[in-house]
């Protein structure tokens, strides 16, 4: 469980690197919301790892005051859940963009799921390969790859909640890039949660997808409806099916983390 | 040793109490031998013996994959025992995740000794990892490649270091075994390399799959506690906490401007090797009486290093060559040494150099398959280059795939290159040898 040491600000957990996103990314937004999580919960710099896989959104750990590992295309997970065994101290996040997550490393994502370490994954899913320029991901629909002219146009997209839902991830949240203090409480309920915790980040590609983009999800998201129960799986399946616009925690279930450090610390 | 208190400054300058407390870690250690026992054993018991006797080693993490699977099997096995103290087997869904896990386990505490085991194929999986970790400083990261036949069509469970050397540039220190206690005693000291703080490189020793994967044999296990104080003279604790920002290259991303100088650091600290191997290999010998490491293992060979015919192979099949060398000197009325591969990577060509500068013919006997003259022949050739006198270098292949080498395998490579002893010969082409037949010949 996390215990909130001192009052902390955002900026003392930023470096003085410059992100080389383009002007008008989501990840901008979503680094923002990483510094104002730790800051709320007033974790120490040197307590934190944050794991990535390879892609624009997973320069994310280069822009952060705290541990990092820039790794290897969709292996973000195995390495975020061995650090977490060797070192069950840390406050353990991976992220990385969709095609990370979804392409080459989905087949990781239900097995982080059933050994359940005490880790949150955070996507950010703008649905397009972004720093290949723009190629069509798992996630990427099939308007928009009618739209672009992309190839796999008869491929299904992957639904990422309805994904990790039905692996049985115990946390999944949805939050979108351009509303940081909704990403912010996401991740700190998402840190908060004694175990594997997902949260999909709906995001903006403004090279590929175009800055329009923006203003569509900022439309179409809505908050959950307010009687909404997230403790309630079928509720959580029906949302997942029928709503990818909605935002917020879409299932929490009450569950210890199952990893244990090896060492007699 | 206790670290539990101690302050590390990391690159950045920045203070940090280091959290492992490896008093504690040790503390928990059961031995898995309090005196000196003697057993039969596989070379996978053997390995997975030594692996568990290490008070640092606590994270085991693996994928099945024949032959290293009974690696796996004992470490479980064990370790669900509790006879082993709080280490921890964590099964892996592919071997590329083993890999990263071993990376992130590793990255976090690099006090600590991560270990798995593969072959074949399973190699390949990690590669795209094993290439970062060889760069990465990790060197208490253990490797334990169980050789056997690459993933080239068709697929064959048998031992041949075909995998192993196909990993050659991926920048960990690779040392081959051969016989269970070689192998038990090579990965004894195999952290001691790795960890050491000059070299901070990933090592991956191996052995022949089936024929030492699976043959049982004697083996000596030696006390833990006399193999801890072995291993705590060569490894000290970690100057920082365990990563990540600025002490490692792994997960780092850089420009060319950088990139050659990572390189050149990878390279300095893998060429301590060549100082250091020696070193550990003599303090093993003079704590456990026997062999420690050695560039190269002779087998059957002179003092004074004058062979008319040298005979270089690696493995099990190799001790084989040996035990013919008696007769086949009498015989063809030459002189005739045997050397057997002991360090693969980084290659010590000086070593080859000052033992084959006598000798009149080299014979090379490789046993993966490559579309030139083979891996070993290759290095060797290059270690004869600066000889004053160059010895003409035969090349043949035999036990590909894990083919038995029969006496009548290695009289006819015998023949093969006695024939060029006296005679001007430019170049040999490589052959294939089966049953005492030329299969092939280039």
């Amino acid at each position: 469980m996390i215990t909130q040491t001192q009052q902390r600000k955002p900026i003392e957990y930023r470096n003085e690197l410059n992100p080389v996103w383009c002007t008008g990314c989501g990840d901008y937004g979503v680094l923002k919301s990483f510094t104002r999580a730790f800051a709320k919960l007033g974790l120490p710099n040197e307590r934190i790892a944050i794991i990535s896989g390879i892609g624009c959104s997973s320069r994310l750990p280069g822009y952060c005051l705290t541990y990092g590992f820039n790794t290897i295309h969709g292996r973000s997970l195995p390495i975020a859940t061995g650090l977490k065994t060797a070192r069950s101290d840390l406050t353990v996040i991976a992220c990385g963009g969709d095609g990370d997550a979804f392409a080459i490393g989905a087949g990781h994502i239900p097995h982080a799921i059933r050994r359940n370490p005490d880790i949150t994954y955070f996507v950010m899913d703008n649905s397009c390969y972004g720093l290949t320029k723009g190629q069509a991901s798992p996630t990427t629909s099939h308007e928009f790859k009618e739209m672009k002219g992309l190839i796999g146009i008869d491929e299904v997209p992957i639904n990422p909640v309805l994904f990790v839902l039905s692996c049985g991830a115990g946390f999944i949240a949805r939050t979108q890039s351009g509303n940081m203090a909704h990403m912010a409480d996401m991740l700190t309920q998402a840190i908060q949660y004694p175990g594997f915790a997902f949260i999909h980040c709906l995001s903006v590609c403004v090279t590929y997808q175009g800055r329009e983009i923006q203003e569509v999800l900022d439309q179409k998201c809505h908050p959950l409806p307010e009687d909404y129960n997230p403790s309630d799986q079928t509720q959580a399946f029906n949302i997942a099916r029928k709503d990818p616009w909605a935002l917020g925690v879409i299932y929490r279930r009450g569950l210890e983390a199952t990893e244990e450090e090896p060492n007699a610390q | 040793m206790n670290s539990d208190s101690s302050i590390c400054e990391t690159a950045a300058g920045a203070l940090y109490s280091n959290i492992i407390n490896l008093d504690k870690v040790k503390a928990a250690h059961k031995p898995l031998a309090q005196e000196q026992l003697t057993c039969e054993a596989d070379g996978n018991t053997a390995a997975a013996y030594a692996c568990l006797q290490m008070w640092r080693c606590i994270l085991f993490a693996g994928f099945p994959i024949t032959p290293s699977t009974k690696w796996l099997e004992t470490v479980a096995t064990m370790v669900a025992s509790g006879k082993c103290g709080t280490k921890k087997v964590k099964l892996l869904e592919a071997e590329h995740a083993v890999a990263d896990y071993l990376a992130g386990a590793a990255a976090a505490c690099r006090d600590l000794i991560c270990a798995t085991a593969t072959s074949s194929v399973g190699l390949d999986h990690m590669t795209e990892c094993t290439r970062s970790l060889g760069a990465s400083g990790l060197g208490n990261v253990l490797l334990i490649n169980v050789f056997r036949a690459t993933a080239n069509y068709p697929l064959c469970i048998e031992g041949d270091p075909s995998d192993t050397l196909a990993h050659r540039d991926d920048g960990w220190i690779q040392i081959c075994c051969r016989g269970v206690q070689q192998i038990y005693d090579t990965i004894l000291q195999a952290p001691c390399l790795g960890m050491h703080p000059e070299i901070l490189t990933p090592v991956m020793p191996g052995y022949y799959g089936i024929k030492d994967s699976h043959r049982s044999s004697r083996l000596v296990v030696e006390p833990d506690a006399k193999v801890h104080a072995f291993q705590d003279r060569w490894i000290g604790p970690a100057k920082l906490p365990g990563l990540i920002n600025g002490d490692t290259a792994m997960g780092n991303c850089v420009t060319s401007k950088f990139f050659q100088g990572f390189k050149i650091d990878q390279k300095r600290r893998m060429e301590r090797t060549f100082e250091l191997l020696p070193q550990i290999g003599a303090d093993f010998e003079k704590t456990f009486g026997r062999s420690g490491l050695q560039f190269v293992e002779r087998l059957y060979w002179p003092e004074d290093d004058v062979v008319d015919l040298a005979i270089v192979g690696m493995g099990p099949d190799i001790g084989t060559a040996a035990s013919l060398i008696e007769k086949e000197e009498s015989r063809r009325g030459l002189k005739i040494g045997v050397l057997g591969a002991r360090l693969l990577t980084p290659f010590p060509r000086d070593e080859y150099s000052k033992r084959l500068k006598n000798a009149k013919a080299v014979l090379i006997v490789n046993q993966a398959h490559h579309y030139g003259a083979g891996h070993l022949t290759l290095d060797v050739t290059e270690a004869c280059y600066t000889l004053k006198r160059r010895p003409t270098i035969v090349s043949c292949f035999a036990g590909m795939g894990g083919a038995t080498l029969s006496d009548e395998t290695w009289q006819k490579m015998m023949d093969h290159a006695c024939a060029t002893i006296g005679k001007e010969v430019k170049r040999i082409p490589p052959v294939i040898v089966h049953e005492g037949e030329v299969l092939w010949q280039s």
